[in-house]
């Protein structure tokens, strides 16, 4: 690839390439810096030359109306959540089958992340802990009331075994906040199962696969938020 | 009515945060709308509607020549923006550029796969005539911005704006392009740069 490459860039931001030459041209974005802004200023400059006009009014309801009724695919590190809620074997089956639990709780799960008063909270990793985790962070929303556990590594559990996370108000018992287990790849993100509120410790025990009401293993990790 | 508006920092094509304005909205507001679309918001999606539908619009029309295919192919392009949205990342670009190219894509699409390529060549050849690159209503952006637009239209040399217009609106590609003009690939595909390159500058430029 040479200097004729860069010159396809017009061409591909006027989408002016046949399928073949524009993955080629893709894959030169990949990897070139200037293509890529340049391609981006064409584009807006063939936009902003394009006369806009009034869409019919009937539009924004057909459009809406198809909305309502159409799913968003997730993004791209997103997909099925990268921790699943698991209580039984069968339940799980439910769950992955339905898809739009999974969907809903990626949803939430952005919805933190996203939210303008999201603070980051380091949580500190036990000696227990840190045979088995790693990089642990809560990513909390005051004004949502939810926050999402983030870990950099975790290492799997026994198949009759889960990470439970634990919500403990001051003064008050835990409250169980979900189990988990890890999947493939990191870093994951879980969200804890019930409200969290500024001031409570966030905890997280390993325990039997289907979560206990009461912590029984030992703490892996624990910080307040 | 809505207005469009694009500023560019002067001629500073390295940096990829362009500041756009429709309707008085900057990119760094449609980029809010379209990250709250992102998690689902079905009010950010009427917002964004608002917003950038006269674009999708426009452009789509202007591509296929026909309102009732339009009307159909904008309908698609509102719901595609909504399903993606999750997977739009701002630092890949700006929220403009990115709907502009859903609605430029599927109309393309489109109009490809209604008329096999050589009537297609043969049709846009016969239509075409030395318009303007865009006709600007009056009625529809404002005076400064119309000035700028203005600006884009004369830095082009008619070839130039000529390759861009059958490129974009005619949903040629370019070698159709060359092909349809008698004129060599690499003529062609500088031409389109060129003219671009000047276009984005132009509209860039402060007044």
């Amino acid at each position: 690839m040479n200097e004729s490459v860069h010159d396809l860039a017009g061409a591909y931001a006027l989408d002016a390439l046949d399928d073949l030459e524009r993955a080629a041209f893709e894959r030169h974005l990949a990897e070139c810096d200037s293509c890529t802004s340049e391609v981006e200023a064409m584009k807006q400059a063939v936009i902003a030359a394009t006369a806009p006009v009034p869409p019919p009014p009937g539009l924004k309801a057909r459009v809406m109306d198809d909305i309502s009724r159409t799913s968003q695919t997730p993004a791209k590190r997103g997909g099925l959540p990268r921790w699943i809620p698991i209580a039984v074997a069968a339940v799980v089956a439910i769950v992955l089958a339905v898809g739009g639990l999974l969907g809903s709780t990626q949803r939430q799960i952005r919805q933190v992340l996203a939210a303008p008063d999201v603070i980051s909270v380091p949580l500190q990793v036990t000696e227990a802990g840190s045979r088995q985790l790693e990089g642990v962070k809560v990513a909390f929303s005051p004004e949502i009331g939810r926050a999402v556990l983030v870990v950099e590594r975790l290492e799997p559990v026994a198949a009759d075994r889960a990470y439970e996370a634990w919500i403990i108000p001051p003064g008050a018992d835990p409250i169980p906040g979900g189990v988990f287990v890890p999947s493939a790849e990191g870093p994951h993100q879980f969200l804890i199962d019930g409200e969290v509120n500024t001031g409570v410790v966030v905890a997280v025990t390993e325990e039997e696969a289907a979560g206990a009401p009461a912590p029984a293993g030992e703490v892996l990790v624990a910080g307040q938020v | 009515m809505t207005a469009l508006a694009v500023a560019f920092e002067p001629a500073s094509l390295a940096s990829s945060r362009k500041e756009v304005r429709a309707q008085g909205v900057t990119g760094e507001e449609l980029d809010a709308i379209l990250s709250r679309v992102g998690v689902g918001d079905t009010d950010a999606f009427s917002a964004l509607y608002d917003r950038v539908s006269p674009v999708v619009f426009g452009l789509v029309m202007r591509v296929v020549r026909d309102r009732t295919i339009a009307e159909e192919v904008a309908q698609e392009v509102m719901v595609e923006v909504w399903r993606n949205a999750p997977r739009y990342e701002s630092s890949k670009g700006s929220p403009l550029a990115w709907i502009g190219t859903i609605a430029h894509r599927r109309a393309v699409d489109r109009v490809r796969s209604e008329e096999a390529s050589r009537r297609r060549t043969e049709k846009v050849a016969s239509e075409t005539q030395p318009t303007p690159f865009d006709s600007v209503s009056e009625t529809v952006i404002d005076l400064q911005e119309q000035e700028q637009v203005r600006i884009g239209l004369a830095a082009l040399n008619p070839s130039q704006r000529q390759a861009i217009e059958l490129a974009y609106y005619g949903s040629l590609t370019y070698r159709e392009v060359a092909e349809n003009l008698g004129v060599p690939l690499g003529t062609i595909k500088t031409r389109i740069r060129d003219g671009l390159l000047k276009l984005a500058e132009a509209l860039g430029a402060e007044s």
